[in-house]
Parts: C-alpha cells; structure tokens; sequence
C-alpha cells in the first residue's frame, strides 16, 4: 500500500493551523480534576462536611497527644460514684496515664503529651461516666476505633472490592458468572451470625491450637468488617465496567484499532472512578454504624478499648429515672450522627461535582 | 492496480439466542445471512432496509468490529476484521448513530479526536494537534471546540466531532452507521452536506447504512436494499429510485410519504412484520409478506432461495426477474 508510511497523505494543510496552535496552547484549560474540585468547592454542605471529617480525622490520631485525662482512668474514690456532670472544671493536675496496651506510635504520642502538659489535664469537658472515666477522651479514642473500621471497609473495597469487580466485568461470559455466584453465596450469609460464630470459637482457647489465640479479638473484628464491606463495590463496579464495555466511545475507541490496554486505562478506567469515589462515601457510614451496632450488642471491641458503639451502650446502661446523666448518651451519639451526616453529605457533594452535565452555569 | 477497494464476500453473521435455555440447543438469529458486495475507490453504497434487517451488523463487520461467521472481507485484497494489524484497520472508520454517546465524556473534544493518532502513535505531538484542529475545521468545527466538553457541545456538533475524529488519519473508507438518525432535522441536512462535500475532497469512499432513503438518495451513488440479512437488490442510485425491480424495494419506496397529494404514491401493500431471523421462511425470505409470490408457478418462491442475477447495471435476487 502506498499510503501506508505516510500518515500524511497531504489531506490536511497543518501549517495553516500552527499560529491557531500557539494562541490556543496559551489559554490552557482547565484539567477535568481541577474542575471537579471547583465544584465540590462551591458545595457549601459538602465543604464543611469535608473540613468536619477531616478535623475529626485528625483529632482522632492525635488524641493520645492531647492533654486529657486518659481514657481508662478512673475515679472510685466512694464508690458507687456518681457520674460528675459536663463543664463542672477547667482544667486539673490528676493527670495519671492508665492506657490499654498501646502501639509503638501511640506510646511515643503519650510520652510527648507527658513531656509537654506533664500532670494537666482538662477537666472532665462533657463529664464522666459511673466508673470516673472521661467522657470527652473517650469519645476521641473511640473515634479511632471507628474511623479505623471505616479506613478498614475503604481499603478492602478499594482493592478486592474494584478488583474483583473489574475482573468481572472484563472477562466476562462463564469467568463473570461465576464470579458473581461468588459473590451471592459471600452476601447470602448472614454476617451476624458470621461474627458471633468467628469470636466465640476464636475467643476460646481451644485445646488443639495450645491455648494461643491466632488472632486478637479486635483483628478477628476488623476482618469481619472487611470481609463483608467489599461485596457490593464489587457489583457496583462490575456493573459499570459491563456498561462501559458496551458503551458507543468504547467501541468507537475499538473501531480505532485500540487495545484493550489503552480502552480500560484511557475510557473505563477514568469512568469508573467516580461511581467508585461516590460508593465507599456510602460504604463508610454503613460500615461505621455497623461497627457501632456490633459494639453495642457486645459483639465488638472490648475494654480497655472504646468505639462510639461502646459508649452509647454504657450510657444507655446508665440510664435510670434518678440519675439524668444525659450526656452519656448524647455525646456518642452526636459524634455518631455527625461523622455519619458529614459523610452523608460529602458523598452528595462528591456526586454533584462529578456529574459533569449538572448545574451547568 | 485494481480499484476496488472493499471486497465483501458472502458475509453471514450468526448469533447465539441471548438467554435462551440453559439447556437444549441454542438457536441461532441469522442477523446477516450470505451478504456480498464490492466498493470502488472513493465510492458510495448505502445499506437500506428496515430494522432487523442486518444493515448495521453488515457495518459493524465491514468496520473490524464484528466477526463474521462466514465469508471474508477484504481491504484491498487483504483479509480484514477484528484481527488485522492495527495499520490496515486504520484505513476504515467509524462514524456512529448516537453522538451522544459515541464521544467519552470526560474527555475534551482535541483529545477524543486525537485518540486515534495516540493509538497508532502517529506523527509528532505537535503535528497530531495541528492536524486535530484542520480536521475540525474540515468538519465546520472552530479551533476552540478543543478544549471544550462533549456535554458543552449540541448534536450537530457532537457528530461533526465524530467525522472529525474518523478523518483524522485519512481513511479510505468510512463507515456511517445511520449517522443522522439521531438528529434534529435540521441538523441532519448539514450532517448529510457534510459527508457529500468531505467524499467529494478527499476521494473517500463511503458505507452509509441508514433507513432514511431521502438521505440515501442524496448521498450514495449504489443502494443495497437488504431484508432479513439478504441484499434482494442492489443497483445504481438512479435505477434503484426510478425503476426499482425487486417487489420489496417497490414497497419500500411507496412508503416514502410524498408532499404532493394530486399524485399519491402507488399503494404496495406489505403485510404483517417482518419475520423473526431466528426462523427465517424457506425458499425467498420475503415470500411470505411479497404481494407478487403468487405469480410465480409452482411455488418456488416458497421452495428456492432466489440467486442474484444482473438485470442491467442491477443485482436482484427475485424469481420474478429471471432471464
């Protein structure tokens, strides 16, 4: 063929074009990402939303930091102790470090906060519990517990979630189907029944195993949460691939002579993203108020460690006609509703600024 | 050197029933049925017929995107298909229905139709850009659209995008499948002035699949009328509008509605729909719905499937236009 080295067979006069170029290279656009953020910008729900999670964010690692009591402390002195209400103190010297067992990070934490506040602490801000503890340092430490779970549920479904998923949706045919049956026969199983099972038998010390536990409590939980948190971003995402397989700019992509390579790097790939974005913003709430659900039942962390579930279940246990000490329950609860609503509303937000054919201005 | 471009040689497309039962046979929809038809250089064929026809599965076959299940295509005497080597397939574009949803969008309009150059690695950046903004401009497109979004854009100008991005690197062929079916109709006389004038500029030959025969008529010199995965007539433009032979095509064009109601069309009655492909009648698949099966002896039409035959410069498949 004789057209075939040259790709300019003199159809098109380019030259004509370069001055155009060069006055069109110079008012550069605006990058699609750079748009998207504009629009979540101008979200004011989802920006304050966005500002509150990340406060918390960084409260929640920063809490051993922090000059407050310690979580675990408590206060028997005549016993049974009445809870002390919020705001009845500024700040005091009873600072005395009493911590579960701690990681290498948070230990170095806690010896910097002992270094710099020494023996002051703040009083008990929003008051404390029967047993004396904190209130306010243990709502920040539970929150570690539950923004971890949500870190925990994020990760799966970003990884075994998009990659089973995708897998799926690519391969198609017989490979797809059985993937998807996978799929059913993971989500037919009740979850409850799930974890009950897994933290009665690993929580005995079993003969066979010599009395070791193969996995702490707490990391048979967050396996749980793992495990249950990735099945419907896999859906999710399958579906879109499938749509996107079939989708007219792909097969024009594929009239083009491209790869599949290219076709899931430059059209699958960027669409996907934003539905996958947009879910784990619905995956986390979910996964957070489960890890509540469970906590409270009793089925979830266990003491010296706290979640929001944790809490509110102690406060609803303190509960009694004589004694109001609201506080125990609502303050769990607000942070709860509050991380789950600001979530709620990034997610909104997230949907809107990347939806590009909504609000056009 | 042989001018003819694109050798299409009894193309049949099967596909397995979708769903269907789990177990026992799989029937099979005959979308494309023995399909057969050449191209010259910068030639022009339309693909005419109703829906369920296989004019669009035909497109897709002769655009690499389709396997036939029988007969080849070839490109200048070379296989072609899904598989060829990327620098043959290049020589055959796409243009599709919905340039709503043929565009990515969130893509700008310079990338999408720069895609192609990409993929091909063609060219140097520089040159790929320039040439992006004279193919735009072939297509009646400002500079400035490169930047923009498919969403920012209108039909008329999403499907000039779609032209522009299948000129880009000059094929010798496009494909257009019912490229003005999704228009508004007064975009569509643009669109279709727009194919006419990039044919007559860069010698190209053209695929045009639409069910529009007005649009049809304006823009392609040969008409495959098809019918059930058969091509029953195939003729040069003239001849296929002014003296059509086969009685399908007779039925087709007095459905065309006129505009003058002191000659109104010959009324050629079509009865019923058309029959399904995954049980295409015996003998000629149009007996069953043609108004003049009854005029051939000895029931053939139901009995034989009827060979292409030259009647002049056309080719009809029908037992009534026997020499």
């Amino acid at each position: 063929m004789s057209r075939e080295q040259s790709s300019g067979g003199g159809w098109f006069r380019e030259a004509d074009y370069d001055l155009m170029l060069t006055e069109l290279e110079r008012s550069a656009p605006t990058s699609l990402w750079s748009e998207v953020r504009r629009r979540f910008r101008e979200q004011r729900a989802a920006r304050w939303s966005a500002r509150l999670l990340m406060v918390l964010a960084l409260l929640a690692f920063f809490a051993p930091l922090l000059p407050l009591p310690s979580p675990a402390a408590m206060r028997l002195a005549g016993a049974p102790h009445a809870p002390v209400a919020p705001w009845s103190e500024f700040v005091n010297q009873r600072y005395e470090p009493v911590y579960g067992p701690l990681g290498a990070l948070d230990r170095a934490l806690v010896a910097t906060r002992q270094k710099l506040f020494g023996k002051t602490q703040l009083g008990s801000w929003l008051g404390t519990d029967t047993k004396g503890r904190d209130t306010l340092a243990r709502i920040l430490w539970g929150s570690r517990t539950s923004l971890l779970v949500a870190l925990c549920a994020a990760l799966t479904s970003l990884s075994l979630g998009v990659a089973w998923g995708a897998l799926a949706g690519l391969s198609g045919g017989r490979v797809d189907n059985l993937m998807m049956r996978a799929l059913d026969v993971l989500q037919s199983i009740p979850t409850i029944f799930v974890v009950i099972f897994l933290l009665s038998f690993l929580n005995a010390p079993s003969a066979a195993l010599g009395g070791a536990r193969l996995l702490s409590r707490e990391q048979v939980f967050f396996l749980v949460i793992g495990a249950v948190s990735w099945l419907s971003m896999a859906r999710v995402v399958r579906g879109q691939v499938l749509a996107l397989r079939s989708a007219p700019y792909v097969e024009a992509a594929r009239a083009q002579g491209a790869s599949l390579v290219w076709i899931v790097r430059k059209h699958v790939w960027p669409n996907v993203l934003p539905v996958v974005g947009v879910y784990v913003t619905l995956t986390l709430p979910a996964v957070i108020l489960y890890e509540a659900f469970l906590s409270f039942l009793g089925l979830g962390v266990e003491a010296p460690n706290v979640s929001w579930g944790v809490l509110a279940a102690d406060g609803a246990e303190a509960l009694s006609p004589l004694v109001s000490s609201w506080w125990l329950v609502a303050a769990p609860s607000t942070a709860l509703a509050a991380t789950l609503l600001a979530l709620g509303l990034v997610g909104d937000g997230l949907r809107d600024a990347l939806d590009l054919r909504r609000g056009e201005r | 050197m042989s001018s003819i471009l694109l050798d299409v040689a009894g193309v049949r497309v099967h596909f397995p029933e979708r769903g269907g039962s789990w177990f026992g046979p799989r029937r099979t929809i005959r979308a494309v049925d023995g399909v057969s038809f050449q191209l010259e250089r910068g030639e022009s064929l339309g693909l005419v017929g109703e829906s369920g026809s296989g004019k669009s599965t035909t497109a897709r076959v002769v655009a690499g995107l389709q396997t036939p299940t029988a007969g080849a295509v070839r490109l200048h005497g070379q296989l072609f298909g899904p598989r060829a080597p990327r620098s043959v397939r290049r020589h055959v574009q796409m243009v599709f229905q919905d340039p709503y949803a043929s565009l990515d969008p969130r893509r700008p309009i310079g990338w999408t139709v720069e895609e192609l150059l990409a993929v091909h690695g063609l060219l140097k950046p520089r040159q790929r850009r320039l040439r992006v903004l004279a193919a735009l401009d072939a297509c009646g497109l400002e500079a400035l659209y490169v930047h923009r979004y498919p969403h920012e854009l209108s039909g008329g100008q999403r499907q000039r995008v779609a032209i522009a991005r299948a000129l880009v690197a000059e094929p010798e062929l496009l494909v257009c499948d019912e490229p003005t079916s999704a228009l508004d109709v007064s975009v569509r006389a643009q669109i279709v002035n727009l194919l006419c004038e990039l044919r007559e500029r860069f010698e190209l030959a053209l695929l045009f699949v639409s069910h529009d025969l007005a649009v049809v008529r304006r823009v392609c010199e040969q008409v495959a009328v098809m019918y059930l995965g058969h091509v029953v007539e195939l003729a040069p433009r003239s001849q296929l509008f002014d003296a059509p032979r086969h009685p399908y095509t007779r039925a087709l064009l007095a459905a065309i509605p006129r505009g003058d109601p002191e000659h109104p069309a010959p009324h050629v009655a079509l009865l019923g729909e058309p029959p399904s492909p995954m049980h295409p009648p015996s003998g000629c698949v149009f007996h069953p719905r043609c108004p003049r099966a009854g005029d051939v002896a000895g029931e053939r039409c139901a009995r034989e499937f009827p060979k292409s035959v030259e009647r002049g410069d056309a080719l009809v498949a029908c037992h009534l236009d026997q020499p």
